[in-house]
């Protein structure tokens, strides 16, 4: 086996030391994605208009903001599942606007969706495995005619996505069908699949809705851990202990447009945050 | 100038019945969101009837009148049966498939009641008159007449009345149509009704200017569906201005280049429309150059290494464990290999046994598009046909090999798959059928008039086929070359549907988004399936030409797709084994028909054939959507065979947990 082969064994975790100095480091560091003047439109009416934001090594920005704000579609413009009208996203500085969701998704990019996307007949296992799709070292003839690096990349999947899934507290439900399980699983099944595919940008659409209050602790530590390794993570949620306890920085956004920015503390003491967010949901 | 007169006034009233057909299939499209492929065979019907009254004396108003109450009868019992009780549970390509067994049904029964011939009337109006310096025939008026009334109305429908507006909402979101207190089932049936009536009534009017038989709905369809496809199936007024123009193409283009042709040519400006779209589109070729030349991106820096630490993979149980499931399909194959024992060698039963098996070669194939990816492909038999003609024209032609003739044949069919395959899935929908099939049409075109080709009569005088070395003269033995050969593919078939491609594509089919975010490349995957399995039906044809000792036009048609896609269907579209077992059954029954349940003439038994296929396309798809392999409980494609494969690899991860440190210790030598 090369030293490139494909194995298990997600990186060992930092903790909450290493991911505090990553976070002091990941402030000046260069930024993993950098979005300027997103806008986009759905017919006349305007869901994200001038959005800026950079995420950092490290870092974990958290993205808030009203029912309709316009945050998931934030998520699809990075993601390249939906096409900005206008501006300009790069990955690791190389322009990825207008490239295809699985395009930008080889470059380093992953996501979750707010609705969990479950696959009908296929195990929680299974699900996570076509997240390490790409890992896989056979070629199309050596799968047709099922010559042995196939199986290798099999195990190798299947001994990846594994791990990934105890990462998030799933190991014991790896052989479930992914339909049976509780929403907050799903939420957790998808996480680990994003994370399965060794992004350097993750993009988190509310992970801890439908959470329990100790599943939604457990998220914060994990989330945090992932930070600490060095990767860039966007957490859209609306749970404010959460974003608080884990956020280096906030965004916030209201009906489309950036409302304002920077630590969690400064943001939560924006009248303009507490306006909006009065205005519709008390939060 | 006066020709070209002549040629485009007389191609606007052939414009006009693709006109009405395409705008029958936009109706329908618009209001249920389905594509009718029974509608060209409409037109059929309204013609027969419009015969038929007339022979009976009628008056000619009364028989146009007969013609569209008839056909509006028949398309409101199609959409009773086959797409009411069923809109929910299937999908749309189930319903799409089960309008196209209706019309095979509707072939089978025009053969049945009015015979092979076609059939014809005088002009409602003796007489010609001149226009631009053309002569044309004083039926053209009612032609023109029709068209333009049923436009008017059509158009006035919907946009004017509450009821076309209400027609459209369903389409397009038929829950809020429905929670808006949309009778959503009655639009559905008014738009079948419609589309049946104009429909019929066309077909009443065109009878004296091209006459009819069972099979002249197949063209009709297939242009209007064209000219609806070039509408993008919801503007009626564009899907009428496209049938006119391909009227006028066909018609002019049949003038000035070649009449033998003027089909063809209708064909090919689909082709150039689907290329011109792969280019240009807002998804095209060409768009897709410029942001990649935007972006800078010489070489992709894709992440595909893992950056995880090496670590051992637990590996438990080795070697396959069998269980009685996956022993059926093995005892099935062995049991058709024994065929040449029971039948004479040389006998008819035994080439029919023999053309079973090159079938379900084929067949093997297009499970694979249609059950992994998804994708509906009319045209299996254009690449049965290349694979066919390949071999007869290298080795009565230029003397190759018969080796080296039949893996021609293969390699220019996954070209062929390629090509199409890139053409057309990128954009979802209907296109890969529309392309696959106006290319086998055109296809069938060129065999049957080109000179190299041998034209109708074909060519003959093949050799019998020498394969690496071994002489496969005795009939027996070719059988059983055949046989190795369907093994060969269905293993194959199986391990990509056990393959992280299978699961991709899977994936895909439930959530595209989904799917993609993962980096999965949904293209990529399709056209990969879909040139394997051109391939097979390729190396099909080729075997089948050698089993005929010769290569003709009528071997390889229409027909032939029909047949496949009903084994898919029937033998169950989420097996591997499906095209296998429902080529061995319907095919089976087929030979049976043909040999005991008539004379035994050739062709005598043509429409009891289409009504079986058609028939069982309607019910399977619509109510045994897995097919007769969940009879058998064989490997499937949608998961079983993954669970299969899991328990047999046995990665420490499924084992017992206290199995974990023992294997992963203890088992490191043997994945190595
Ligand atoms: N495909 C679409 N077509 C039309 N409008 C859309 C589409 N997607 C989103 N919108 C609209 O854009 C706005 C922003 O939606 P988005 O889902 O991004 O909000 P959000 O901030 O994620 O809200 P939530 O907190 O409820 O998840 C909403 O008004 C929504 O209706
Ligand atoms: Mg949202």
């Amino acid at each position: 086996m090369s030293a490139a082969d494909t194995t298990g064994e997600v990186r060992t975790t930092g903790g909450t030391a290493t991911a505090g100095a990553a976070a002091t480091a990941g402030a000046t560091a260069a930024p993993a994605l950098r979005a300027e003047g997103l806008r986009r439109t759905f017919g006349a009416f305007v869901a994200v208009d001038d959005v800026a934001i950079t995420l950092r090594p490290g870092r974990v920005t958290a993205l808030i903001g009203p029912n309709g704000a316009g945050k998931s579609t934030v998520i699809n413009l990075l993601a390249g599942t939906l096409i900005p009208t206008a501006g300009q996203v790069r990955i690791a500085d190389v322009r990825v606007e207008g490239l295809r969701a699985e395009e930008v998704a080889l470059r380093g990019l992953a996501r979750t969706f707010q609705t969990p996307k479950l696959y009908e007949g296929m195990t929680v296992l299974d699900m996570v495995m076509l997240a390490r799709d790409r890992f896989g070292r056979a070629s199309f003839l050596e799968i047709a005619l099922s010559l042995p690096r196939t199986r290798r990349d099999r195990q190798a999947s299947r001994a990846a996505a594994m791990a990934h899934l105890e990462r998030v507290g799933l190991g014991h439900q790896a052989d479930r069908l992914a339909t049976s399980l509780p929403v907050g699983s799903q939420r957790l099944v998808d996480v680990a699949r994003a994370l399965a595919s060794e992004p350097d940008v993750l993009l988190l659409d509310e992970p801890a809705a439908g959470l329990d209050h100790t599943e939604t602790h457990e998220l914060t530590d994990l989330i945090r851990a992932i930070a600490g390794e060095g990767l860039a993570v966007l957490l859209v949620e609306h749970d404010m202990r959460m974003v608080m306890s884990v956020a280096d920085d906030v965004v916030v956004l209201d009906r489309g447009r950036l409302l304002a920015g920077g630590t969690p503390e400064e943001v939560a003491a924006n009248p303009a945050v507490i306006e909006a967010y009065l205005g519709t949901v008390a939060a | 100038m006066s020709d070209l007169a002549q040629y485009v006034l007389s191609g606007l009233s052939a414009g006009c019945v693709f006109a009405l057909v395409a705008l029958g299939f936009v109706v329908v499209a618009n209001v249920t969101g389905v594509y009718n492929f029974a509608q060209g065979d409409y037109v059929m019907v309204g013609g027969m009837i419009m015969v038929a009254t007339q022979t009976a004396g009628w008056p000619l108003v009364l028989g146009v009148l007969m013609s569209a109450v008839a056909v509006a009868l028949v398309a409101l019992v199609q959409e009773r049966t086959t797409v009411a009780p069923v809109r929910r549970r299937v999908g749309m390509l189930g319903l799409v498939i089960a309008s196209l067994g209706f019309g095979i049904v509707l072939r089978g029964l025009a053969l049945l009641i009015w015979d092979k011939d076609p059939l014809s009337l005088p002009s409602f109006h003796d007489g010609t008159f001149g226009l631009f310096g053309a002569r044309l025939d004083d039926q053209t008026w009612f032609i023109w007449g029709t068209t333009l009334v049923v436009l008017l109305g059509v158009v006035g429908l919907f946009r004017f009345t509450i009821t076309g507006k209400a027609m459209r909402a369903c389409a397009s979101n038929p829950t809020a149509a429905r929670l808006l207190g949309i009778r959503t089932g009655r639009m559905s049936m008014s738009a079948f009704v419609l589309a049946g009536a104009i429909s019929g009534t066309l077909g009443a009017m065109i009878v004296p200017v091209s006459g009819v038989s069972w099979d002249s709905g197949i063209t009709v369809g297939l242009v209007g569906f064209i000219a609806a496809a070039l509408a993008g199936f919801e503007h009626p007024g564009r899907a009428v201005l496209a049938g006119l123009g391909l009227g006028v193409v066909q018609s002019v283009g049949a003038g000035v280049i070649s009449s033998e042709y003027r089909d063809a040519i209708v064909y090919m400006t689909l082709i150039v429309f689907l290329l011109g779209r792969d280019l240009f589109d807002a998804d095209g070729a060409i768009r897709r150059v410029i942001a990649a030349r935007a972006t800078k991106r010489t070489r992709r820096p894709r992440r595909v290494v893992s950056r995880a630490p090496q670590v051992a993979v637990a590996a438990s149980h080795d070697g396959p464990r069998f269980t009685w499931r996956m022993g059926v399909p093995v005892v099935a194959l062995l049991l058709l290999a024994c065929a040449p024992f029971v039948l004479e060698s040389g006998s008819q039963e035994l080439s029919s046994a023999t053309f079973v098996v090159l079938a379900a070669i084929a067949a093997t194939g297009l499970g694979l598009v249609m059950g992994l990816a998804g994708q509906f492909s009319l045209g299996q038999a254009a690449f049965v046909l290349v694979g066919g003609y390949t071999v007869a024209i290298l080795t009565t032609k230029h003397g190759w090999d018969p080796t080296a003739a039949l893996l021609a044949g293969m390699v220019l069919s996954v070209v062929g798959g390629g090509l199409i395959g890139a053409m057309t899935l990128r954009l979802q929908g209907f296109n890969l059928a529309i392309a696959t099939l106006a290319i086998h049409l055109t296809l069938l075109v060129v065999v049957s008039q080109a000179d190299f080709t041998g034209g109708a009569l074909g060519l003959v005088g093949l050799p019998t086929l020498t394969l690496f070395g071994i002489d496969l003269t005795d009939p027996s033995d070719f059988y059983w070359a055949a046989i190795v050969v369907l093994v060969l593919c269905l293993w194959l078939a199986r391990n990509i549907s056990g393959s992280r491609i299978g699961q991709a594509l899977r994936a895909v089919g439930q959530d595209e988004d989904g799917a993609r975010s993962m980096g999965i490349n949904p293209f990529r995957l399709k056209l990969v399936v879909f040139v394997v399995s051109a391939g097979m039906a390729g190396l099909a044809g080729g075997l089948w030409a050698y089993s005929l000792q010769f290569a003709a036009p009528a071997n390889w048609d229409f027909t032939l797709t029909i047949s496949l896609v009903t084994y898919v269907i029937v033998g169950g579209i989420g097996s591997v084994y499906g095209g296998l077992i429902g080529a061995v059954v319907v095919g089976g029954l087929e030979y049976w028909i043909r040999y005991h349940a008539t004379s035994g003439l050739e062709g005598a038994s043509l429409q009891w054939e289409l009504i079986m296929y058609g028939l069982l396309l309607v019910v399977f798809v619509l109510f045994f959507k897995d097919g007769l392999a969940r009879a058998f409980k064989a490997d499937s494609l949608s998961g079983g065979l993954d669970r299969l494969r899991r328990r047999r690899d046995g990665a420490g991860a499924t084992g017992p947990p206290g199995g974990d440190l023992t294997s992963a210790a203890g088992t490191t030598g043997a994945v190595r």
